[in-house]
């Protein structure tokens, strides 16, 4: 029986009693590839926010890795790269090899301290997401997609079971980001790691997501990518046009 | 006198001693709050210090005493101001340091009698530091400087991004707290040093100074402990020599190691961008 990673029960969010979500349910199994897809300001954040317990929820229940999210400790298990690209301060003393090993501390006891060993874990990830030569670059001197690619290695380093991206491929170009939908596919077919991608890349996402998770404040579809194409409730619902833009890619 | 002569008086000893841990506290610490947008939080415990001495004083208490305790309370007044009363930093800041001002000159005004006390607090007087406050000051720096040594990986993550040290497990409600009130505990001390007009300048000048040169997180703490070591040291001696005073001889001097730094970045920005 596959293991459920997310479990997310009737959840109703608020936000200055405007609603946010409303009774979304839905359940992510082990090695799952997840594309969390809606129109802007349609709840796809706040979800994710939800998810991690950066935000709590007044109604409803969320259990990541079977544990209710109030009360989650198992931090190693999870590796999440925020939005929030544009609060970066250019300004901010670090250097690359620096941004990733903070990626590392979710798995050390206090007081977490980076050792020598760990030295080599982050070479490899820069290695993989090909920035190896900038580890010792200031990150506010890099380029948006450069910096895009330092917080994804700091989210991957720890070797996560649940990879959580909002808006991963946002500042790289096209060349970059599909080499980084293939890093993401390995990593589900090779390392069996579960991912959720937030995106706007509808047109993309078909091509390397096994689910798709549509919402729009209320959950419109959760499936597969076969059921989606074949359901005429999904034509009626988005238009022939854009069913057919993400199944043709798939 | 050479400067060799000045360091076998006790009191230079003394100022030398304080003066370096303080200095240590103020430039790691400072760079944490410079870096999270925090920095006036230096000039706002300030000010409620200022109000805690005029308490001390009006009752006849050490005002350090006072200080400690009321200063750590203000603090965490602010962290809950920004938090609950969905007030931005700086204002939460605004509203308790006016509260500490206008406590301290209502007090002064009952009291009408500790003007000149009050006035040494004011601009300080790292010289006239006595062996029971400098017990105290190392003892207090050194547990300042132990806590942010434990927890600097977790204060480095939660100072470039919060959210993702959240998710990192890092207790970043618990770490807000104990910053502020290694804040407060570090305005009270440097107030000796450079009284408590200029204890932000302290704060601030060694952070900004490291934000011109430093590559790295460490790099810059490094940097700004060195800047707010040599600020003090050459304040001292520049002070005793030129016959100044000693607290803002210290700002001064931290200042010029700033301009230093900037002219030195911007010369190498242009001298590389030349070449490229």
């Amino acid at each position: 029986m596959p293991v459920k990673i997310i479990e997310v029960d009737h959840l109703h969010f608020s936000y200055n009693s405007i609603p946010v979500l409303e009774d979304v349910s839905f359940c992510v199994e082990a090695g799952s590839f997840v594309g969390l897809v809606g129109p802007n300001g349609s709840g796809k954040t706040t979800l994710v926010k939800l998810i991690l317990g950066l935000a709590t929820c007044r109604r409803g229940a969320i259990r990541l890795f079977g544990q209710d999210i109030s009360d989650f400790r198992l931090w190693a298990k999870v590796g999440y790269l925020p939005q929030s690209l544009s609060a970066l301060n250019p300004y901010f003393p670090s250097t690359v090899r620096e941004i990733v090993a903070l990626g590392l501390l979710s798995g050390k006891r206090f007081p977490r301290t980076i050792a020598r060993s760990d030295k080599r874990v982050i070479d490899g990830v820069l290695d993989l997401l090909g920035i190896a030569s900038i580890g010792d670059t200031r990150v506010g001197e890099l380029s948006g997609g450069q910096q895009q690619r330092v917080l994804i290695a700091r989210a991957m380093v720890n070797k996560p079971a649940l990879l959580i991206l909002d808006e991963p491929t946002a500042a790289l170009d096209p060349e970059a980001r599909d080499s980084f939908f293939s890093i993401l596919k390995d990593l589900q077919e090779t390392r069996d790691t579960s991912i959720i991608l937030v995106t706007h890349d509808i047109g993309n996402i078909g091509k390397y997501a096994d689910h798709l998770l549509w919402i729009d404040r209320k959950l419109l579809f959760y499936g597969g990518f076969d059921e989606f194409c074949q359901s005429d409730r999904m034509t009626r619902l988005f238009g022939a046009e854009s069913q057919h833009i993400i199944c043709h890619r798939h | 006198m050479d400067f060799l002569e000045y360091l076998q008086y006790g009191f230079i000893q003394r100022a030398l001693l304080c003066g370096s841990f303080i200095a240590l506290l103020c430039s790691t610490l400072g760079v944490i709050l410079v870096l999270r947008r925090f920095s006036l939080i230096g000039d706002g415990l300030a000010h409620v210090t200022f109000g805690s001495v005029a308490l001390g004083l009006f009752f006849r208490v050490y005002p350090l005493y006072v200080s400690i305790p009321l200063v750590m309370l203000c603090s965490l007044g602010i962290l809950k101001l920004t938090q609950r009363a969905r007030l931005y930093g700086d204002a939460a800041i605004g509203v308790v340091s006016s509260f500490g001002i206008a406590g301290g000159v209502l007090l002064a005004s009952v009291a009408g009698g500790f003007n000149v006390d009050l006035f040494s607090y004011l601009f300080g007087n790292i010289l006239a530091i006595g062996q029971g406050e400098m017990v105290i000051s190392v003892a207090l720096s050194t547990v300042v400087l132990a806590v942010i040594l434990l927890f600097f990986n977790d204060i480095f993550s939660m100072t470039f991004d919060e959210e993702f040290a959240r998710v990192s497990g890092i207790g970043t409600e618990r770490l807000n707290t104990i910053l502020v009130l290694l804040t407060a505990v570090t305005v009270v001390l440097s107030m000796n040093v450079v009284g408590i007009m200029l204890i932000s300048a302290l704060l601030i000048l060694p952070a900004v100074t490291a934000l011109q040169l430093a590559r790295g997180f460490k790099d810059a703490m490094l940097i700004s402990a060195c800047a707010a070591l040599v600020s003090v040291v050459a304040g001292v001696f520049i002070s005793l020599a030129m016959n100044l005073p000693t607290g803002a001889t210290i700002v001064m001097t931290n200042l010029i190691l700033f301009l230093t730094a900037f002219v030195y970045r911007v010369a190498r920005q242009r001298s590389h961008a030349a070449k490229s």
